[in-house]
């Protein structure tokens, strides 16, 4: 092809995206600009009274308690959270690997939480939780231990929410993990098997490292959704007690809609933004390593 | 090196399907043996049986003596080559290579050595550094053979591990493993469903169809004297042509006949197919054992038309109709035929089978 003719070949695919590019491109940089914007302001959305102060927001709130709780419990259930469910996916799929009577079966029940909506697990899971008629309570009843304050006690309530999530959401680990390992051919585990290797040296040095891209791209993407953790604290918690379940996101939410405090939660939103895109980048640099 | 002794091997597969029969098969010591047949014939299974990836239903295995029927694929000192080649895509060629003696704890300076060497061998001591993604089919099957050599087994099992490349690479790498096992002075049981594969590298062929062993001969017995229709059928390309004829008897003669010929059988075939007189029996002859003559020769000759004409350079294919069959010859390039034309074919009785018709079995 002459360059030419390239260019007008070239430039007529640019022509029919450009209007579907240019919808995306407003439909993300126009909030997240006017985000920013509002940043820079002290904007209460009741009295309609905006103010420039500069980056007064951002030094005020990262000199709060309130979101330094937020920013750490965070971080604690999205690292907690997200290798767990990772860690047990694997775990689930390598007991499930292989074909055998009733695993349709169980593999539908395994997904089965995936598939409830939020508001419903936290639900059930509260009346499990509750301390004086819970299941769970009930159970260390019998056990003759002491009952637990599953959603009121300070130290508890942020690892019951992670108890949650995992439950919800080890599911797709599962399945992501299961997919990738059936599509590794069963000749290779037999190579290794004359090779000498034993179970336990095939699941870790042959089917573990062949799955690794597996195993980062669902790390990435539960450390992305549980980094932004709100449905949980507000249907479980409401970021009690005494904010020892306190997110990022709910500290948005709270000073956005509760307090309505616009400048305050743009700025929030903006820090969260770029943890949430700092993370997104090293997973996605590692995944971008290994495919090649 | 090592021989493997299969007694009375039968496969059942759960659910009841009977993959193989009572195989019993001696590879000796050094001996290159190939297990051919179609796609479920029980080739594989057998292979599979020999290396420990399935068990063994009932009958005794035996590598260099010892009953291995319960010993793990890993304790049978065995290694094994895979159709679709089986790498490590994570792993470098060397380390491919070299997985199988790090996991027994060979030291260091050794499986260098030994990787080395085998790369050296198969000509692929560029390639060290790559992983499998990075190599071409003829490279990566190199690769797997490599990493059975390194091992030193006992016994080199190949499954099928050249049906994935393209003709050309095929016939090259049939050489390069024969050439493998003059010097590696190796015992290796092969399994392929080409029967070219199987003659042109099998001391000893081991026939197969549906779970059983039909015939266990060097390549040239089986071509030679196939003991049923199917091993006949099978081995050779053309394959043999198969003509339903009536036996006949004139005066002290037999003859096999068809409607517009007779065949003056020899006095061995006339005294085994004494009793099939007025019976149809299947003759079986290979396309080289028809020789072009210009004249009718009457109880001799074939007569038929050709419909299509091969021709290859070195020799040409022909395929003619008689009354009732269609048959292929084999003839000399030089001559010269055109289609429809009313040729003469005058059978090589010393190499004709004729096979019962309802057994199958070869008569004579």
């Amino acid at each position: 092809m002459k360059d030419k003719d390239r260019i007008a070949y070239n430039s007529f695919f640019y022509i029919i995206f450009a209007p579907a590019l240019l919808l995306i491109l407003f439909l993300t940089t126009y909030p997240i600009g006017t985000i920013v914007y509002n940043s820079f302001f002290s904007y209460d959305f009741i009295s309609g009274v905006r103010e420039f102060i500069g980056l007064e927001n951002y030094s005020r709130i990262i000199g709060e308690d309130l979101f330094r709780r937020s920013f750490i419990n965070t971080l604690i259930f999205t690292l907690s959270a997200s290798f767990l469910e990772v860690f047990l996916g694997v775990l689930l799929a390598f007991l499930l690997y292989g074909s055998f009577r009733g695993k349709r079966a169980a593999s539908l029940i395994i997904i089965f939480p995936m598939i409830i909506s939020t508001m419903v697990i936290c639900a059930v899971w509260s009346t499990f939780f509750h301390y004086e008629i819970g299941l769970f309570n009930y159970i260390l009843g019998q056990l003759g231990l002491e009952p637990v304050g599953w959603l009121t006690d300070r130290n508890v309530a942020l690892t019951s929410i992670i108890l949650v999530d995992i439950w919800q959401w080890t599911p797709f680990a599962y399945l992501i993990i299961q997919a990738g390992m059936g599509s590794i051919p069963g000749e290779l585990f037999e190579a290794a098997r004359i090779d000498g290797a034993r179970g336990d040296q095939i699941a870790m040095r042959i089917t573990l490292p062949i799955l690794s891209g597996q195993i980062l791209l669902v790390l990435m993407l539960r450390t992305l959704d549980t980094f932004r953790l709100f449905d949980k604290v507000y249907a479980l918690t409401g970021g009690g007690p005494a904010n020892a379940t306190q997110t990022l996101s709910f500290f948005i939410y709270r000073e956005g809609f509760s307090f309505f405090n616009f400048g305050r939660a743009s700025a929030a939103s903006v820090m969260t933004l770029f943890f949430v895109a700092f993370l997104a980048l090293f997973y996605v640099r590692k995944l971008l390593k290994e495919e090649s | 090196m090592a021989t493997v002794t299969l007694k009375d091997i039968t496969k059942v597969y759960d659910g009841g399907v009977l993959a193989v029969d009572k195989a019993n098969i001696t590879v000796e010591d050094q001996e290159f043996v190939v297990l051919v047949g179609p796609s479920g014939c029980g080739k594989s299974t057998t292979l599979r049986m020999v290396a420990g990836l399935e068990d063994i239903t009932s009958g005794e295995l035996r590598i260099d003596g010892k009953l291995v029927n319960d010993v793990p694929p890993k304790d049978r000192d065995i290694a094994m080559v895979f159709q679709n080649y089986a790498l490590y895509p994570h792993m470098t060629v060397y380390d491919n290579m070299a997985f199988g003696l790090k996991i027994r704890k060979f030291p260091k300076d050794q499986i260098e050595q030994r990787v080395k060497e085998a790369a050296r061998i198969l000509d692929i001591e560029e390639l060290l550094d790559r992983k499998p993604k990075a190599l071409s089919g003829g490279q990566r099957q190199r690769v797997a053979v490599g990493r059975a050599i390194v091992r030193k087994p006992k016994v080199f099992l190949f499954d099928e591990p050249l049906s994935n490349l393209d003709a050309k690479l095929r016939v090259q790498m049939r050489a390069e493993i024969s050439n493998l096992h003059n010097r590696l002075q190796a015992t290796m049981i092969y399994v392929t469903h080409d029967q070219v594969e199987a003659m042109t590298m099998a001391d000893k062929i081991v026939v197969m169809k549906l779970g059983l062993i039909q015939q266990i001969g060097s390549p040239m017995d089986l071509y030679t004297n196939p003991v049923n229709k199917f091993v006949a059928g099978f081995m050779g390309s053309p394959p043999m042509n198969f003509l339903n004829l009536t036996i006949e008897k004139e005066g002290s003669d037999i003859l096999a006949a068809e409607k517009t010929f007779k065949i003056k059988l020899t006095k061995k075939q006339a005294a085994r197919l004494k009793d099939y007189v007025g019976k149809d029996v299947v003759f079986g002859i290979r396309p080289e054992s028809l020789e072009f003559v210009e004249e009718a020769i009457p109880d001799v000759t074939i007569n038929a038309k050709v419909t299509i004409i091969e021709p290859l350079g070195a020799e040409t294919h022909i395929y003619v109709n008689t009354e009732e069959h269609q048959m292929i010859g084999r003839i000399e390039p030089t001559i010269t035929l055109h289609i429809d034309q009313d040729i003469f074919l005058k059978p090589n009785l010393e190499h004709v089978s004729f096979f019962d018709m309802d057994t199958e079995e070869v008569i004579v």
